[in-house]
């Protein structure tokens, strides 16, 4: 009867600190809206309907909704308040007239309300979508944007270069693209074809450069439109010329005393394509009764950076720090380095162990005096009974 | 012994239903799946148009820094989530944080903004007076493009903030902190004190 009276005990204990674990675990909550956006060209007296779906997955979670921004008071949303993932419809009509050129945001949010038996610091989200309402400008207005492909040095390197007329006429623009090195030095200026573009629309202009005499290294591309405006459309971009070099960013710096362990050799590469069989071998300094280790071949794609692992035996080394020369080697060419290594400091087992112990003695104090209460209260009531 | 077995009995229900209860908050969390299947006899065209969804999602969404008061003849209580430190009170602390993630597939701005200002969520003026404070730091590298400085301490106010200008939405630079920091004088308003923060999040471009 004893036993199983400690038995129940013992399960219920458990099982308590279970719950209390499990009540203390984190809560995850999201909110969210699809489509986030939608763009529309102004009309004078245009009426449209747009429909936002937000999303949650707290279905009791309470929201309110609203509109903010330019234009907001054009708008009329439903539902104003909701429960859970809701549907929001949103009632458009524009004046007949904005004085302002340019978009237009309309934020359409939808608000968490707190819960009413919050206690501390609650954290709650307010999701927006938008509406954006494009307002043509008066007369010529252009806007431009321009990007460049990566290549090798000496390789051709494609600019492409987008205008769009934004204002209520055509435009006949004369671009001018100039390209500057990362001392913003002028390395080429060149002409871009002249272009029509009518009014709303977009025109692409593609051009092949010539990276000849450039080098490798980062670059800068900026493009000049005129187009009639008050002033030219400006736009600019950068773009990276390679050059076939594998860098050392990264190594291992710490390791364990007396095992052998894995060490890590970070490279990037600074090449427009890909390398394959790019590999490493490390020799640790000052200790020729060290066999060198290498790392597997991996391939390294354009730009990126890779880790290589390789393995050596520390036991014969005595000193706490010590370096290890890496040399990477990828298409017949290496990069060295050399770097600085230790070893980690080993845990005080005997301090750990004396905590350890003292701990045990204390549960084992405990658990000692709770039976000797127990037994104290049997006897008690046995006396009682007598 | 029937007492302890009712005992038992009821911490045994307590433990499935907390079970029960992890499991559904966790496995709620929404997920979308697209199949596209496209059988193609001569020629055909499979078209699909993905929509743009913003969404944030964060894990802790309470933070309560417990019961306490200010030392005797200390001026001010001061306590925040990044250290888990409590100085010169009796409050227990707390180091969790908010973490807040971008989960949409769009670039989005986020604000910050509460409630309460640090003189209505705490009030009193000894030591300087209360201070009701958020420091926003990258969880995962490059994921705010920052409105202020990160890991540097802002104070609350009831219009919004701005913190990041653009919160990115692709994995492993997609998530930030947010902790908290409390200063207490020790002439400040008493009793069970509560705030609200609100997270806005909008659409970039």
């Amino acid at each position: 009867m004893d036993s199983r009276k400690n038995i129940n005990c013992s399960i219920g204990v458990i099982l308590f600190f279970s719950v209390l674990i499990l009540y203390v675990s984190s809560v995850s909550a999201y909110v969210g809206v699809s489509p986030a956006v939608y763009e529309v060209e102004f009309e004078p007296g245009l009426q449209k309907t747009f429909y936002f779906g937000f999303q949650t997955d707290n279905e009791d979670a309470e929201f309110e909704t609203f509109a903010t921004g330019d234009l907001s008071e054009f708008v009329k949303v439903t539902p104003k308040n909701f429960k859970g993932a809701n549907g929001v419809n949103v009632f458009m009509t524009l004046p007949h007239k904005i004085e302002t050129p340019g978009v237009h945001k309309i934020s359409i949010a939808m608000k968490q309300k707190a819960p009413e038996d919050s206690s501390g610091i609650s954290l709650v989200a307010e999701m927006r979508g938008l509406i954006k309402v494009k307002v043509p400008y008066p007369g010529k207005y252009a806007e431009t944007e321009i990007t460049a492909k990566n290549a090798n040095a000496g390789e051709p390197v494609e600019i492409t270069l987008v205008l769009s007329s934004k204002g209520s006429e055509a435009l006949e623009t004369r671009s001018t693209i100039k390209v500057y090195n990362q001392a913003n030095e002028l390395v080429k200026e060149f002409p871009a074809e002249l272009r029509s573009v009518g009014a709303g629309e977009t025109a692409k202009i593609q051009k092949v450069m010539e990276s000849a005499g450039m080098g490798a290294g980062r670059f800068k591309v900026v493009s000049s439109v005129a187009y009639g405006g008050s002033s030219d459309a400006l736009a600019e971009s950068e773009f990276r010329l390679g050059e076939l070099y594998v860098g050392i960013t990264n190594a291992t710096d710490v390791v364990e005393r007396g095992k052998i362990n894995p060490f890590r050799v970070n490279v990037e590469s600074f090449w427009n394509d890909p390398i394959d069989g790019v590999y490493a071998i490390g020799k640790v300094v000052g200790h020729p009764e060290i066999p060198e280790f290498r790392t597997p071949s991996e391939p390294l794609r354009a730009w990126e950076t890779e880790e290589l692992i390789g393995h050596f035996d520390t036991t014969l080394i005595e000193e706490d720090k010590f370096q290890v020369e890496i040399i990477a080697y990828y298409n017949n060419k290496t990069t060295q380095k050399t770097v600085d290594v230790r070893f980690r400091k080993e845990a005080n087992y005997l301090m750990l162990g004396l905590i350890a112990g003292f701990v045990i003695m204390v549960l084992i104090v405990i658990v000692i005096f709770i039976k000797m209460m127990r037994l104290q209260r049997q006897y008690g009531q046995k006396k009682k009974k007598k | 012994m029937k007492i302890d077995s009712i005992l038992v009995g009821l911490a045994a229900i307590m433990f499935v239903l907390a079970l029960v209860g992890l499991i559904l908050t966790y496995g709620s969390k929404v997920s979308l799946e697209n199949w596209l299947t496209g059988l193609v006899t001569d020629e055909a065209t499979v078209n699909v148009t993905v929509q743009t969804n913003a969404a944030i999602n964060f894990t802790i969404d309470n933070i309560d820094f417990g019961t306490g008061q200010v030392n005797q003849g200390a001026s001010y209580a001061l306590m925040d989530t990044a250290s888990g430190n409590v100085v010169d009170g009796t409050f227990p602390g707390n180091r969790t944080r908010f973490i807040l993630e971008n989960i949409g597939n769009l670039n989005v701005s986020l604000n910050l903004s509460a409630d309460k200002t640090a003189a209505t969520f705490i009030g009193g003026s000894a030591g300087g007076g209360p201070l009701f404070q958020y420091n926003v730091t990258n969880n995962e590298t490059g994921s705010c493009t920052p409105a202020q400085d990160l890991g540097a301490w802002y104070s609350f106010t009831t219009s919004l903030a701005p913190v990041c200008n653009v919160l990115e939405f692709k994995d492993g630079r997609d998530t930030i902190n947010i902790d908290i920091l409390l200063r207490i004088p020790s002439d400040s308003m008493t009793g069970s004190r509560s705030a609200i923060i609100t997270a806005t999040a909008e659409p970039t471009g």
